[in-house]
């Protein structure tokens, strides 16, 4: 195994494709995920909270960690409550997104597309995901989902110019990007990882 | 006679130390439902976990007012890929009895020495 390091020094962003495991690879629709990492190398997600089936029970937010707007239904996937989880609440919902040794436990291995950013771009690209945080709104699986809020920042900084073309699926915004951006983007697969860095975050990545 | 323990979700530990450690006697262990077209697996869904699997256990030493009652928690399959039905377990508990971030299979199927491991080293970080 091999293991590589990714610093963010204001010039980049990411889109992380969860269970995606190569550039190549297409996962099932259900079982791919889109997190984002701002341009001081924070992990940052969006999730749809109050699906029936879970386990139920004791809430996780508190503080800036997560913050979720009202309203959720349902084990449709539609009319959820949005939540955006930053790395302290990944670390406790979703650590194998965020410790790497976690990950190669859980066998959840994820494609990292790196973006080259101007600083106007990745600023604007860091508001959008205050701003989603501040008020997340509702996650519908349909076209409301963690790729459309990726999306959304994305074209709000300015990376990208319109939606997702055809599904609003994270394997369909990583490849708009790879066409939109080519020439300014980059890959890595494996077990992902975050510490802290500096102000933000550095990004740790265990290639299988 | 104890009472149903509210349904107890999973999370990581994130740096929590356990604050209530439970002995438990592992009754079921299944793999959760994926939901319609497996919908309820979308790993976009704040509660889904990887390879979720559901565990029913009887509480058998710990605080007293949960002992004999019975607990229900949805985990990633990572966690309890040695847990073994019918033989004693730990479970780690934080947020007031709320939250489970650690399970773990007991050394032994004797009570005492059980309740001995669940003292001095079990969800020990």
């Amino acid at each position: 195994m091999t293991s590589a390091t990714y610093v963010f020094s204001g010039d980049r962003v990411a889109l992380i494709v969860r269970g995606k495991t190569s550039h190549a690879h297409e996962p099932d629709l259900m079982q791919q995920h889109a997190d984002c990492v701002l341009s001081n190398g924070a992990p940052v997600g969006f999730f749809g909270e109050g699906n029936t089936g879970s386990s139920g029970g004791g809430s996780s937010g508190s503080g800036a960690s997560s913050k979720k707007s009202a309203n959720s239904s349902g084990s449709s996937g539609m009319g959820l409550t949005g939540v955006v989880y930053d790395f302290a609440a990944l670390s406790r919902k979703r650590a194998p997104y965020v410790d790497a040794s976690i990950a190669k436990g859980s066998g959840v291995v994820s494609t990292v597309l790196f973006i080259q950013v101007s600083a106007a771009e990745a600023k604007a690209f860091d508001k959008a995901w205050a701003d989603m945080a501040a008020d997340p709104g509702s996650f519908q699986i349909l076209g409301w989902n963690c790729s459309s809020h990726a999306s959304q920042a994305f074209q709000k900084a300015g990376i990208l110019a319109g939606g997702i073309p055809g599904l609003d699926t994270p394997n369909n915004i990583y490849l708009q990007l790879c066409t939109e951006k080519a020439g300014k983007v980059s890959v890595a697969s494996g077990y992902v990882g975050f510490s802290a860095f500096g102000s933000g975050y550095m990004m740790m990545i265990d290639t299988p | 006679m104890g009472s149903k323990v509210p349904a107890l979700k999973w999370e990581w530990p994130a740096g929590r130390p356990v604050e209530t450690k439970l002995l438990v006697q592992v009754r079921s262990i299944s793999k959760a439902s994926k939901g319609f077209l497996g919908i309820g697996a979308s790993p976009s869904f704040a509660d889904s976990l990887p390879d979720a699997t559901d565990i029913v256990a009887s509480v058998v030493a710990g605080p007293s007012a949960l002992v004999g009652s019975t607990v229900s928690l949805r985990v990633p399959g990572a966690e309890v890929k040695s847990l073994v039905q019918d033989r004693f377990a730990a479970l780690g508990l934080v947020s007031d009895n709320t939250i489970c971030t650690c399970i773990a299979e007991a050394p032994t199927n004797n009570l005492a020495d059980a309740q001995t491991w669940l003292r001095d080293k079990a969800c020990a970080r």
